[in-house]
């Protein structure tokens, strides 16, 4: 009952002519960038936090959650018509979709992806409203040695199951906590490594490395490529599915649904794993796995639909624990941190607006996304013919401005400057760069937490053995990590990985 | 040298700046530890997978991890433009004010790495001087350095 009732004043709240505004934005915004190859939804994110310092904390998260799982949506467009993935979670949609395109079905190929969107991002939004209060009461039980423990897990999780391999994604979780050491010391108040710039007293800034390693640097990595796209037209009596496309859809649909809301869970890049899992599975169990490929409504129902339920699922650490667990909810902390909002435990009793207010704003987002996607999508193709040499400018300006616009310091431009090259490199250099964001943001708690937790046991180490809480994470930690050592020291696969592998 | 030697010489290089720094700071006790132990412990990690990086690929790496230098060269040659035409646009903004910057910025980028004709880079750097002096300045209420124009 509670519950309801919570929802009823989350849809007063989202209900407002300015928050639905707001969220069609952020809906269209979020489409536009999905359907644009070298602008994610983190860039989308990232050129839209200026816009809103003039508004509320509530009707700011609701306008860039819908940029976020806009994103989702978009990103199939691109990958169906024009087997150009708009979105990184939308790779595994180019096999099946585009040669569903080719047979002359791409109209139902996107419909069909839209549809499974549209259920996979509800039942994300109501795993989100039921599941977060539950986690959020028991994160206020929590003390500082089991946080670190969760913490701890939650970087050997995103380095095991990022994108990279888990030697190549540590050392820049590593960075991503060492830059955050940067500053005045909240406990002692000593200067680190400031070297006397003043400008460095309240540490580096989230924004300026966000906008900087993620904006800038994929911007930059863009400017390489010379993109030539063939756009296959789509005319609006296409989109309707036969009756066998239907059929076939539910089930991918139904387990995509699933899938993607409990891998959404885990930290690391759930969204495009999970729509690489879905794709998989739904190999494995068809009746004639070998037609995948050749343009299978399943190869593109199942990924659309985890993808998008992944991204909903991938709130519900940010809202409950305030630990970002991909780079797009990274990048929605430091717009909250920056309206002031601190999410965590505590969100839903203190500010119940801006938790309710999401989740309804999430219902109507996705009504609004759905009516967005197919009777437009022959508009938002058509954005792919503005040259890139005349956006990147445009999105290098904003990223500047938005940066300066939070100090009006130059040096938290060459900040921004300086993260920009830094993430550019590592993307040549093939590592994954989020986490680098990732351990920024969570860096300060978990080292705070570590050091109120032997403050707390008057410096012994047994704190972190005598929680079963913490002990349970630090082993699952452990056991993630020794597994991890002995895959890269291992030359051979073992037979069931290759299977797996192969399957 | 392969890919993974150059990170891991960054890694490296990274780790041992604020290793060295972290032993300035204090260390306080167990019971109360200061500011020092956590980056020394991170930094002492990231200059092990550094070494251990580099190691690795001592032979100068897989042939799939090589980097190509005279490709990546030139690769890195338009990114290098717009990094340098930044550098100098952050330098100059708060002298010359938000709008001339701006419009100087958008021509650079326009005319040497966009290779548009100076007519169109003129055409749009305007457009996109102006429109987003008004959006930010006028609609969105922030505050842009006003440098030449503060003296009119």
């Amino acid at each position: 009952m509670d519950v309801l009732n919570n929802l009823v004043y989350g849809f007063q709240t989202a209900l407002t002519l300015q928050n639905i505004y707001l969220c069609f934005i952020g809906c269209l915004w979020g489409t536009m960038v999905g359907v644009l190859p070298g602008i994610g939804p983190v860039a989308g994110i990232t050129l839209l936090i200026p816009a809103t310092f003039g508004l509320n904390a509530t009707s700011a998260i609701i306008m860039l959650a819908g940029i976020y799982y806009g994103a989702m949506y978009g990103g199939s467009t691109t990958s169906i018509l024009m087997n150009v993935p708009g979105e990184s979670a939308s790779v595994v949609t180019c096999i099946d979709g585009y040669q569903m395109t080719l047979k002359g079905r791409g109209g139902a190929a996107l419909f069909i992806s839209a549809w499974g969107s549209w259920i996979g991002g509800t039942f994300s939004v109501i795993g989100v409203m039921l599941l977060t209060p539950v986690l959020a009461d028991l994160a206020v039980k929590l003390g500082p040695a089991e946080m670190f423990a969760i913490l701890l897990l939650c970087f050997i999780l995103l380095a095991s199951l990022g994108s990279g391999s888990f030697f190549d994604t540590m050392p820049v979780i590593l960075i991503g906590l060492l830059v955050c050491t940067v500053g005045i010391d909240s406990q002692s108040g000593e200067q680190r490594f400031t070297h006397g710039i003043t400008d460095l007293y309240d540490g580096i800034g989230f924004l300026p490395v966000g906008m900087g390693a993620l904006g800038v640097a994929e911007v930059l990595r863009s400017t390489e490529e010379n993109l030539l796209r063939t756009v296959n037209k789509v005319r609006l009596r296409d989109l309707l599915p036969n009756r066998e496309e239907l059929r076939a859809s539910w089930g991918p649909i139904i387990r995509g649904s699933g899938l993607g809301f409990v891998i959404g869970l885990l930290p690391g890049s759930a969204h495009i794993l999970s729509s690489f899992l879905s794709y998989a599975l739904e190999k494995k169990i068809a009746k004639n796995p070998e037609e995948f490929g050749t343009g299978r409504i399943e190869g593109v129902a199942g990924p659309e639909t985890a993808n998008n339920a992944a991204s909903g699922s991938a709130l519900i650490p940010l809202l409950a624990l305030g630990i970002p667990t991909g780079n797009a909810p990274a990048v929605m902390l430091i717009a909250l941190l920056i309206h002031g909002v601190r999410p965590g435990p505590l969100l839903i009793s203190e500010s119940p607006e801006i938790f309710w207010g999401l989740v309804a704003s999430m219902y109507i987002g996705n009504v609004i996304l759905v009516i967005l996607n197919l009777p437009l999508v022959g508009i938002f193709v058509k954005l792919l013919r503005i040259p890139f040499r005349i956006l990147f400018p445009i999105i290098i300006l904003v990223c500047l401005v938005g940066t300066y616009s939070i100090k009006g310091s130059t040096f938290e431009l060459g900040v921004l400057l300086f993260f920009g090259f830094l993430g550019y490199v590592l993307r040549k250099l093939k590592y994954d760069v989020p986490p680098l964001i990732l351990a920024l943001i969570v860096g300060r708690t978990m080292e705070l937490s570590f050091r109120q937790s032997l403050m707390r046991s008057g410096g012994s180490f047994s704190i972190f053995w005598e929680s079963p809480m913490a002990l349970s994470f630090i082993l699952i930690a452990v056991c993630m990590f020794s597994w991890n050592i002995y895959r890269a020291l291992r030359p051979e696969k073992a037979s069931w990985e290759k299977a797996l592998e192969e399957g | 040298m392969g890919r993974q030697r150059v990170a891991g010489c960054i890694f490296l290089f990274i780790g041992l700046l604020f290793f060295a720094d972290s032993f300035q700071l204090s260390w306080g006790s167990w019971a109360e530890p200061g500011p020092a132990p956590f980056p020394l412990a991170v930094s002492l990690l990231l200059s092990i997978a550094g070494i251990i990086k580099i190691v690795q690929n001592q032979g100068g790496g897989a042939k799939e991890g090589r980097i190509e230098w005279r490709a990546t060269v030139r690769g890195f040659l338009t990114p290098l433009k717009i990094l340098g035409t930044t550098l100098i646009f952050i330098l100059v903004l708060e002298r010359l004010g938000y709008l001339v910057a701006t419009l100087l910025f958008m021509l650079a980028l326009f005319l040497w790495v966009g290779r548009y004709r100076v007519w169109i880079a003129i055409g749009l750097s305007v457009a996109i001087g102006v429109g987003s002096w008004y959006f930010f300045e006028v609609i969105l209420k922030v505050q842009l350095p006003e440098g030449l124009f503060r003296y009119l």
